[in-house]
């Protein structure tokens, strides 16, 4: 009897030391916690930049990446504060500015992927310039350059498009479009070609003689794929991010393109075939569509 | 007290009756008490801007948003994508879940040959169907039939084949000592016996059915209440998404009154003596 | 016991029944051991003994709705028509009074033009034919009883088996419908068992009364009752079949129980 009332006594004690190990756990752990730098991603080749800085020597080691599925997601953490950073699309990124939880945010840079159209054709379908009769395409809108383009080679290879049909589509739902079968190609900016790739769907033209700019394709939506967003609270972390960003995206197209490859699952033959995307910060014409009213007034 | 005539109604009275039934329950002066306070709270706590007006619509922003998208976005369009396509898959899974699920109760042989395919294939959660059904069936109305169809089969199949198994040997019994043959005490005895279970069970699948067309449609591009949800967030309008969840909710609602109601017709039985 | 040749105007002979049942894992038990007895033609044989006793399982052999372990059944028309009461009804929840009858006629095979007159017949008999219309659970307990035996009587059956069909009925309900069953007896001729635990019923409605021990039922005594009817409840000749019955039963030990069951008590008064 008195051993074991030993053993419970000793055991009492040690649960007292326990309970203490713990709670001192746990309040490191949420000291910890608030010392993370959480940067919101959505899975794509184009920040390549990104996935390398983060395996080069210079990473922060309190940063990490958060996967969201849609640019969205990344948007509605980042104004609720649960991450400190997000990469969006830049349209996406001008819905959320009129959300008065915007006031705590600023733009810091961008991604920008060179300007041009592929024409993507669904998986199986062996389809080129010259065999596009009877079958329906996809393109943003009547007055789009990319579509211009298109008609203009067609005719210099002296085919008709009479026989093709042309359905507008915007551009983010044309790859679903195609994979659903409601059309069978689309026209569309040259970023999507390796997201469609990776699909198993061909480019058999593409063209990268076109400057953004008309009504269509205003420059800041159509070139840039990604703005870096963070919370101002933030600044110092988030400017620094955008520092090593700077520097990786200089690197060499090889290994940006690893990088991606690793990160992303595309295969490395697909993104050769493709130019890669590079980071900047954001310019003042940037910067401008982004003040908020608040802002607005209290410069005036 | 009279006991209720089964067929005295035309369909003209059936309607009307079937509505005061069903939202008789809902427009009442207790409900109405509870709900003009919540409203009203909806109403006035967004404007106290604790959040971003976008964030946390109040009521009037969310009946704005139900009128824009109904006039001017095809609201209906939507709904009756969903719903067109939502019945298919139900309608599917209850023609071929109450004969399986009336067979395998049935006859005890048929039972050991083919219940244990059943009882494997159920317990998996409809969910976890979404990936392969992806992959096989791609994104588009297919899906959706499939998932509604997967999702509402087994409770109707189980709880049917349930109701029939416990039939009360009583009434198997008393019909026997009659004279009659085997068929006839299946159609005249236990599929009546079972019929209450049976309706209930569909009330289940339509619960179910409506979660699965949900996330079905979340996958797609062609529209549907799932889709403009998913649309409506990936553009920051939360008014809007509210005004789907709030249809959604009202179908379900109705869709199991129909069904409710049914039942009260149909299992007139069910009825005791009530209070004079 | 010997196969002794089956009587003419005999209507069934029970010959030797043992009717074991397994109860899931465990061993089985014995409901009843070498039950024998007969059943003449147009005749009343009541079943009585303490609950348990396995009269119920008898009746369900010769419905054909059990098969015995061993034993048979001597039936003299191979298949008579038959129908039965069951001791808690077991008329249909989901057919109403009229259809619960039409139902059982249809399966009688009579024309669909004769079912609804014979249906109102029955329910006329037994005094529901204003609850035609009524389902099940809107009647009272003493209604469904009525429900089920005019359900049995409708189809004018060659046999007639009641299951402790006034068990669940007060007892001045109880009378009205032995009497009636007496009626019905009187007027078709029907040959009627009765399964019962109550010995003044027993002695009140039937020709001969089978005394069944304790489980495993075993047939203790048969009491041929010489008595013309309609008797008299209580009379003094009834009394002395009562109190041999009780003898018989005393010396297997269900007196006991028995007498507790009983609801009239053994009295001297004439009449």
């Amino acid at each position: 009897m008195a051993e074991e009332q030993l053993s419970f006594e000793t055991l009492k004690v040690r649960a007292g030391y326990k309970d203490i190990f713990l709670l001192v756990m746990l309040l490191l752990m949420c000291g910890c916690h608030h010392h993370q730098f959480k940067i919101g991603v959505t899975s794509s080749p184009h920040l390549a930049s990104l996935f390398l800085a983060e395996k080069s020597g210079k990473w922060d080691k309190n940063s990490h990446l958060v996967n969201f599925p849609t640019s969205a997601d990344v948007g509605y953490a980042l104004i609720s504060g649960k991450i400190d950073a997000g990469f969006m699309e830049p349209n996406k990124a001008l819905l959320i500015k009129e959300i008065r939880e915007f006031k705590d945010i600023k733009v810091i840079g961008k991604i920008t992927y060179k300007y041009g159209g592929v024409l993507i054709v669904r998986k199986g379908l062996d389809l080129d310039l010259h065999h596009l009769n009877g079958h329906t395409i996809g393109i943003s809108e009547p007055e789009c350059k990319l579509y211009h383009a298109l008609l203009k080679d067609i005719e210099y290879a002296h085919d008709s498009t009479a026989g093709i049909r042309f359905q507008t589509i915007p551009f983010a739902d044309m790859i679903p479009a195609i994979e659903a079968g409601r059309i069978d190609a689309a026209i569309t900016k040259s970023s999507y070609g390796a997201y469609a790739k990776k699909l198993g769907m061909t480019i058999p033209y593409s063209q990268w003689n076109i400057t953004a700019g008309d009504a269509c394709c205003p420059a800041v939506t159509a070139q840039c794929e990604f703005l870096l967003l963070g919370r101002k609270e933030k600044a110092n972390e988030t400017d620094q991010l955008s520092r090593l960003l700077l520097e990786t995206t200089k690197e060499s197209d090889a290994v940006l393109r690893q990088a991606a490859a690793e990160k992303t699952g595309i295969s490395g033959d697909i993104l050769e075939s493709l130019p890669v995307a590079a980071y900047d910060v954001a310019d003042n014409k940037l910067l401008q569509l982004f003040i908020t009213v608040d802002e607005k007034e209290k410069k005036e | 007290m009279h006991a209720k005539n089964k067929n005295d109604k035309n369909i003209a009275g059936e309607i009307v009756s079937f509505f005061r039934f069903s939202f008789g329950t809902i427009i009442t002066g207790q409900f109405a008490v509870v709900i003009i306070p919540l409203l009203l709270l909806w109403e006035v706590v967004p404007r106290l801007h604790l959040f971003s007006r976008n964030l946390f619509p109040t009521f009037s922003d969310c009946a704005s948003a139900f009128e824009h998208l109904l006039l001017h976005s095809n609201l209906m369009g939507h709904i009756g994508l969903s719903v067109f396509f939502f019945l298919i898959g139900l309608i599917l899974s209850v023609i071929t879940a109450v004969p399986i699920g009336i067979l395998l109760g049935w006859n005890p042989a048929l039972r050991k040959y083919f219940m244990p395919v059943f009882q494997i294939l159920a317990p998996i959660p409809p969910t976890a169907w979404v990936p392969i059904a992806l992959i096989f069936l791609g994104v588009g109305f297919p899906l959706r039939v499939f998932l509604v169809y997967l999702s509402s089969f087994f409770p109707i199949f189980l709880n049917t084949f349930q109701a029939i198994k416990d039939t009360d040997r009583r009434y198997v019994l008393s019909a026997r000592v009659f004279g009659a043959s085997e068929l006839n005490i299946l159609i005249h005895v236990h599929f009546y016996h079972a019929l209450g279970a049976i309706l209930m069970s569909i009330r289940t699948g339509i619960s179910i059915g409506l979660i699965m067309l949900t996330a079905a449609e979340m996958y797609g591009v062609n529209g549907g209440l799932g889709f403009l949800l998913v649309h409506s967030k990936e553009f920051f309008r939360i008014p809007d998404m509210v005004v789907c969840m709030a249809v959604l909710g009202f179908i379900g609602w109705f869709l199991t009154e129909i069904i409710k109601y049914l039942e009260k017709r149909i299992c007139l039985w069910k009825e005791s003596r009530q209070e004079a | 016991m010997p196969l002794e040749r089956v009587e003419a105007g005999s209507m069934i002979r029970v010959e030797g029944i043992t009717k074991d049942f397994r109860i899931a894992d465990r061993k089985s038990t014995r409901a009843v051991e070498s039950v024998s007895f007969e059943v003449r033609k147009s005749g009343f044989v009541s079943l009585i003994g303490p609950t348990g006793c396995g009269k119920t399982t008898i009746l369900e052999i010769i419905a054909g709705l059990t098969e015995p372990t061993s034993g048979s059944v001597i039936k003299n028309n191979s298949r008579p028509s038959m129908a039965m009461v069951f001791q808690d009804y077991a008329v249909f929840p989901w057919m109403n009074a009229l259809r619960n009858i039409t139902y059982v006629l249809s399966l009688k095979g009579v024309p669909k033009s004769d079912r609804i007159h014979l249906a109102m017949e029955a329910l006329s008999k037994v005094g529901l034919e204003d609850f035609k219309e009524y389902f099940p659970s809107q009647l009272s307990g003493g209604m469904r009883q009525r429900l089920a035996i005019a359900r049995a009587v409708s189809a004018r059956p060659q046999l007639l088996l009641l299951d402790e069909p006034f068990a669940s009925v007060d007892g001045l309900t109880r009378e009205k419908l032995q009497d009636l069953i007496l009626d019905i007896f009187l007027t078709t001729g029907t040959t009627i068992l009765l399964v019962t635990h109550d010995i003044d019923e027993a002695l009140y409605l039937s020709d001969k009364v089978v005394v069944f021990s304790e489980s495993p039922g075993k047939v203790v005594h048969e009491l041929e009752i010489h008595l013309d009817r309609p008797r008299q409840r209580h009379c003094t000749s009834l009394n002395d079949y009562k109190k041999e019955l009780t003898g018989y039963m005393q010396n297997d030990g269900v007196e006991h129980a028995l007498r507790a069951h009983s609801s009239k008590l053994c009295c001297e008064v004439l009449q």
